[in-house]
């Protein structure tokens, strides 16, 4: 078991928790952790696979990580937005209130 | 011999269409304007035909004159060709007469006038049409024009059951009109497809006009089978209006249900028309079929003969009654027409004519019956003749004439057809003969039941005829018994037609 | 020169007869002098006519009048002036005069006068017609007019049923006779071509026999519808019916005979045939005898001269029948003179009944009558001639007509011809005898009879007719009487001139102007040759005279006890019952054809023939009905289905838009699982798209 497989299999189980977490849970903030944690496994995963690639791609793969923080920070914010929004609507920010939309 | 008038003959044809609208409009106004400028219209055409009539040469009553031909649709063979002959003559005379002695006779019509005076008009030119047009299309057009007014007349001013009449009228002609179209287009394909040319001119499918150079005949292009059933298919159209039994019940249902005036000009006219049909169109254009089902048809001719008459006899009401004999009689035109010889054929356009005035005469009397004491059976009728002298004896002289007495009308033709019918066939039709005895009696006993018996006192005063009705049987009478006296009037206008037709078909 | 007017013979009555119908009622006698005239006219032009012809020899003078053409053929209306057609114009406008001035008194007050007048002109019209005709087409008009005119005459009194019904019957029963009659005529035609008697007596025996026996009867039958011989006689005792001059005029001088001229016509093409002949004869012969049985038990006195008449025309159809061409021809004119005097005197009775007993039938009845001999001496001493006449007694001219006949039915040689003729005129003079003995002899009935049936009291002021009617009477009997002294002394110029006619067709008339044709017995023997004819037919005369006598006169023959009981009885009933032929006659008709025939075809009509018709319109309306089902069930149907199915799969897919978003969420990473599995998997199908969407991404 080298390094990159240990990385691995902990980005796996990042990303388990990840998922787990966005599908179970109806607190809107801690989906959005959940979503979080899953964008981190993915970028780890690719910042360990990018370690063990031909230099020229390593490059790519670290400029891809580093848009997807921020875009994870960015979703966040606007998460953020609308659930506080749904908070202030419904005084709770359960995600299963928002469904008006539904064909009952 | 009269100098022709330019166009006599389609004026003759549009005068009373295209003085409908007028008709009625002045109905409008006053119900009355309406009837008075019909009979004008309907007299003003009596004097054309008359003119036309005197200025027909009668030595050359088998060519068509007055002839007028205009191109209509020519890339599919439909033209504007009228023209008439020894026979159109005289059904287009029977046309003016009946519709002058009808339009008279309209005095009990008291509401709507304007729209039936309209739709009378409209008949007429639509039945001259079929007398005078040599174009199938043309002809099919006129023949299909009838329906419509006819229709409508009976179902507004017609009796209690005039729904259901004038709609088994209108369906079962409309079928009738509908098969013999058919057959024209079978007629015409077939022209067609020997020939390179579309036309629908009877002259040239029956081969008496020359079509690039030669003639041709729409039955020499055809098989023996197939020229029997195109044969079978038009007789069958013209059939059902002559009427031949079994395809008659439309026309006790019609005849009653009609106005009186109407059923002078249905029975009159419109059952001629089919007479016409069948001598002008279904023989000539396939003789050999007529030869060879020559006998069948007088068998269906002496079934119209013998079993309308039974029928008739067993009538309690005496507007049936007279709707029978008149199939019985037409029983005598069919018979006539198909024997094959002048004195047959003679006999049947003799009878189509002396019926049409003879039944029109009945009818009128029905119609008097009908407003004077308000009932159509012939028991209640009975009983008033004290009170009603002319109407009897006018009943009692059309009675007769219905009867075939010599002297009157129809004894010409029936005399003319039996002996055509015993040249032909010799003993074989020996029961004809039997026609008139049955004819004797159940018009005898009728006359008997209605102007014989004991006087019945009325409720109300009883009118006898009036004015109007006075001249117009006058008119009718008259006819009947010159012709009877002296049928040359009509046989000499058909005598070269009669012997051309009959070395030309048979 | 008179000769060329002879059409006008027959048209003046016939314009007369429309002129009368027009504004009879505005002249005096209501259109009687209109009668008069046109009869009396027709009577001098015939006379002059005859004048001249008989001098000049201008027999068979022809005048032809082209009625139609048609084709190459022609149809005419022609006359001829010959032996045959002479005599008979001057019978029959002779007769139609006194008959004219007779009805002045007869019908004086009836209702509808111009009426009458102008019937009895168009019948005399129509009549000359027929005797004067050339060609069967004009034959036949004549004959139909007068059955028209007699229809109309019967029918006068039109508000009494029984005349109506009587009228239709006659007409009815003589129009079943013509039809035959015209069947003939037709067959001719269509073998000859032409419808000329003259040319068709010349041509039709060349027909092959069959066919010409055949031709023979059909004509023949015409004659006996309208000469009312067996079984087309039933008409002709209702005919009486009508007023007694009509039954005068037509019903025994003249119309009747038309039959008998018909057969003296076309005599060449009936007697060609000895089938025919036989035919004639032994019709003829038999019904002598059952109409002279029937007038045995009736006690109307019109209609027992109405058997009467149909025996003696009997008598003249079996003369022509053996053979007898110049004695039936003979007989017709005597019979025409002596059955007209004896119609109008019971005219004469009956008139007079009619104002005590008023009602039309016990009028005739002559159980009312009796005793009126004193009071109408003038009716009841004519009356006496022509039954004398009638039942063939010397000098009178029947007796020797009815001798001429009986002489040629012993020179044809048949028993039953012969033996039938002679019984009949013992029945004959019993008959009319006693006829004249219950009309005339013993007391006055009527009182009698009207207070026991009737309780009613009438009063009895019997008076003789006026002159305006007796006259007619007594030229009458005088024509008998001078009749029965020219007779036997023209006998033979009377073959002789007969023969004129006959000679162009090759027969020849024998001494008392019997034909020589060939008549073939069918029974011969039996006959005896001992006595002359005289003696055999006056004995019988005489026994059935003095049997009357006995019975009706001196009442010593209790002929009441005779048919009271047994054989009588039922030989009553049947004579009564005029042996069903009434009965015969409404069975046929009303039964049979109205009944029976009529409502048959009229339920055939309503119930099958219209009721297919009725059935396709509303199999078409079944048939309409399922198209409108099969066009809203089924193709509409698709098209609503379509639109269901379509929503239903709308709603289906909506499902999926749960609202919750977590189950989004979970599509969302099933769905990218999925995709990528399916990537591993079947990299081939899925890996472009996968790198589509890595590229993408």
């Amino acid at each position: 078991m080298n390094e990159t497989s240990i990385i691995l299999y902990s980005s796996i189980i990042m990303f388990a928790i990840g998922l787990y977490g966005l599908t179970t849970r109806r607190n809107a903030i801690r989906m959005l952790i959940s979503i979080e944690i899953l964008l981190n496994a993915a970028n780890l995963n690719i910042i360990n696979f990018a370690h063990r690639t031909a230099l020229t791609n390593a490059m790519q793969a670290q400029v891809l990580v580093l848009f997807s923080i921020a875009l994870a920070a960015i979703e966040a914010a606007i998460g953020i937005g609308i659930f506080i929004n749904l908070y202030r609507i419904y005084g709770e920010a359960e995600i299963d209130i928002a469904k008006k939309l539904r064909e009952v | 011999m009269l100098q022709p008038i330019p166009h006599e003959l389609t004026i003759i044809l549009f005068f009373p269409i295209l003085s409908a609208p007028i008709a009625y409009l002045l109905g409008r106004i006053e119900g009355k304007y309406a009837r008075w400028f019909a009979i004008i219209v309907t007299l003003v055409e009596f004097l054309l035909t008359l003119h036309l009539a005197l200025a027909f040469n009668i030595a050359k009553s088998n060519e068509l004159q007055f002839v007028e031909y205009y191109d209509w649709v020519p890339q599919f063979g439909i033209y504007y060709l009228v023209g008439v002959d020894g026979l159109s003559l005289v059904m287009v005379l029977l046309t003016a007469i009946l519709s002058l002695a009808a339009a008279i006779g309209s005095n009990h019509i008291e509401e709507r006038e304007g729209f039936y005076y309209f739709l009378f008009l409209l008949m007429e030119t639509s039945i001259v049409g079929v007398f005078i047009s040599f174009n199938l299309f043309l002809f099919y057009i006129f023949w299909e024009m009838v329906l419509v007014p006819m229709y409508f007349l009976i179902a507004i001013w017609g009796g209690p059951r005039r729904k259901y009449a004038a709609i088994k009228f209108f369906i079962y002609t409309h079928v009738g009109g509908v098969v013999m179209l058919i057959s024209f287009f079978y007629a015409y394909w077939v022209y067609y497809l020997n020939t390179g040319v579309f036309t629908f001119n009877l002259y040239q499918l029956i081969g008496l006009e020359p079509i690039n150079g030669g003639y041709a005949a729409v039955a020499s292009f055809l098989p023996r089978d197939i020229g029997l059933i195109l044969f079978g298919a038009l007789f069958f159209g013209f059939a059902i209006k002559v009427p031949v039994v079994p395809l008659h019940t439309w026309l006790p249902d019609a005849h009653v249900e009609a106005p009186s005036p109407i059923s002078v000009i249905l029975a009159g006219l419109l059952l001629k028309m089919g007479g016409y049909g069948i001598i002008r169109i279904a023989i000539p254009m396939i003789p050999f079929a007529a030869k060879e089902l020559a006998w069948p048809i007088t068998i269906l001719a002496l079934i119209n003969i013998f079993y309308a008459g039974f029928v008739a006899l067993w009538q309690a009401d005496f507007k049936r009654l007279v709707a029978y004999s008149s199939i019985s009689h037409m029983g005598i035109v069919v018979l006539g027409s198909i024997v094959g010889n002048v004195e047959g054929l003679t006999g049947a356009i003799f009878m189509m004519f002396a019926h049409g005035l003879i039944n029109g005469l009945l009818f009128l009397l029905a119609g008097v019956y009908k407003h004077h004491l308000h009932t159509r059976i012939i028991e209640e009728i009975g009983g008033y003749t004290t009170y009603m002298p002319l109407a009897s004896a006018f009943l009692v002289v059309g009675g007769l004439a219905g009867l075939g007495l010599p002297g009157l009308a129809a004894f010409v033709a029936e005399f003319l057809t039996i002996l055509g019918a015993f040249k032909t066939w010799g003993l074989r039709v020996a029961v004809v003969v039997f026609g008139p005895v049955l004819s004797a009696g159940y018009i005898l006993w009728a006359v008997q039941r209605i102007v014989f018996g004991p006087s019945k006192t009325p409720h109300e005063t009883i009118k006898d005829l009036c004015l109007p009705e006075i001249i117009s049987f006058t008119i009718l009478t008259f006819l009947i018994v010159l012709l009877g006296v002296y049928p040359r009037v009509l046989t000499d206008i058909t005598a070269q037609f009669t012997s051309f037709y009959i070395s030309k078909y048979f | 020169m008179f000769i060329e007017y002879a059409w006008l013979v027959l048209l003046v009555p016939i314009f007369l007869s429309l002129l009368t119908l027009l504004i009879g009622k505005r002249t005096p006698q209501e259109g009687g002098y209109f009668g008069v005239v046109g009869a009396f006219f027709s009577l001098i032009l015939s006379i002059l006519i005859a004048l001249e012809t008989i001098t000049n020899n201008l027999y068979g003078y022809k005048s032809v009048f082209k009625w139609l053409t048609i084709g190459n053929n022609s149809l005419y209306f022609s006359i001829i002036i010959d032996q045959l057609s002479l005599i008979m114009m001057l019978i029959v406008s002779f007769i139609a005069t006194l008959i004219m001035v007779y009805s002045f008194g007869y019908m004086h007050g009836e209702e509808g006068l111009p009426r009458y007048y102008s019937e009895m002109l168009l019948f005399v019209g129509s009549m000359l017609i027929l005797v004067m005709a050339a060609d069967f087409l004009f034959l036949f008009v004549g004959w139909e007019l007068v059955g028209i005119c007699s229809y109309l005459l019967i029918g006068f009194w039109y508000k009494r049923p029984p005349a109506a019904s009587a009228a239709k019957k006659a007409f009815l029963t003589t129009r079943m006779g013509d039809i035959f009659m015209l069947a003939g005529i037709a067959y001719l035609y269509y073998k000859f071509g032409t419808l000329d008697i003259l040319e068709l007596n010349h041509l039709a025996p060349s027909l092959d026999i069959k066919i010409l026996t055949l031709i023979g009867i059909f004509l023949f039958i015409g004659a006996m519808g309208k000469s009312a011989q067996f079984p087309l006689m039933a008409w002709l005792w209702d005919a009486m019916e009508g007023p007694t001059t009509v039954s005068a005029i037509l019903h025994s001088s003249t119309m009747v005979k038309a039959g008998v001229y018909l057969v003296l016509r076309a005599y060449p093409i009936i007697s060609a045939s000895p089938q025919s002949l036989l035919f004639v004869a032994y019709i003829g012969s038999f019904t002598a005898f059952i109409a002279a049985t029937m007038a045995l038990v009736e006690w109307d006195i019109k209609r027992v001269l109405a058997y009467s008449t149909i025996s003696q025309i009997g008598y003249m159809m079996a003369a022509l029948g053996v053979g007898g061409y110049a004695p039936g021809y003979l007989h017709l004119i005597s019979h025409a003179f002596f059955k007209a005097l004896l119609f109008l005197c019971a005219g004469s009775v009956v008139h007079m009944m009619h104002e005590i007993v008023h009602d039309p039938w016990l009028s005739r009845d002559m159980r009312y009558m009796g005793g009126l001999y004193r009071p109408m001496k003038i009716t009841a001493l004519t009356m006496f001639i022509g039954a004398l006449a009638l039942a063939g007694i010397f000098p009178l001219s029947g007796f020797w007509s009815k001798d001429a006949v009986i002489e040629a039915a012993l020179e044809a040689g048949d028993a039953v011809v012969y033996w039938l003729l002679v019984v009949t005129a013992f029945l004959t003079a019993f008959y009319i005898m006693r006829l004249w003995f219950n009309t005339f002899w013993g007391e006055f009935r009527a009182p009698q009879m009207l207070k026991e049936h009737r309780h009613s009291e009438v009063k009895a002021h019997i008076h003789e007719s006026p002159r305006v009617m007796t006259v007619p009477l007594m030229i009458l009997a005088g024509v008998s009487v001078l009749l029965g002294f020219i007779m036997p002394l023209f006998k033979e110029s009377f073959a002789e001139f007969l023969g004129g006619y006959l000679e162009h067709y090759g027969i020849t008339l024998e001494h008392a102007g019997i034909a020589h044709i060939k008549f073939e017995p069918l029974v011969s023997g039996y006959i005896p040759e001992v006595f002359p004819v005289w003696g055999i037919s006056t004995i019988f005369a005489g026994l059935g005279i003095y049997v009357a006598y006995e019975a009706y006169a001196t009442k010593r023959l209790a002929i009441d006890k005779l048919v009271a009981s047994g054989v009588g009885k039922v030989l009553y009933k049947i004579l009564d019952a005029k042996y069903g032929l009434d009965h015969l006659y409404l069975l046929l008709s009303e039964k049979f054809a109205w009944k029976c025939l009529a409502r048959a075809a009229d339920w055939f009509d309503v119930k099958v023939v219209d009721g297919i018709v009725n059935g396709i319109a509303k199999a078409g309306v079944l048939v309409a009905k399922g198209a409108d089902m099969f066009d809203l069930g089924v193709i509409d149907g698709i098209v609503n289905g379509i639109g269901i199915s379509l929503k239903k799969l709308g709603g289906w897919l909506r499902k999926i838009e749960v609202g919750i978003i977590q189950i989004y969420i979970m599509l969302i990473v099933v769905g990218a699982i999925f995709l990528l599995l399916l990537g591993f998997f079947a990299p081939t199908y899925f890996s472009p798209i996968i790198r589509w969407l890595g590229i993408s991404l």
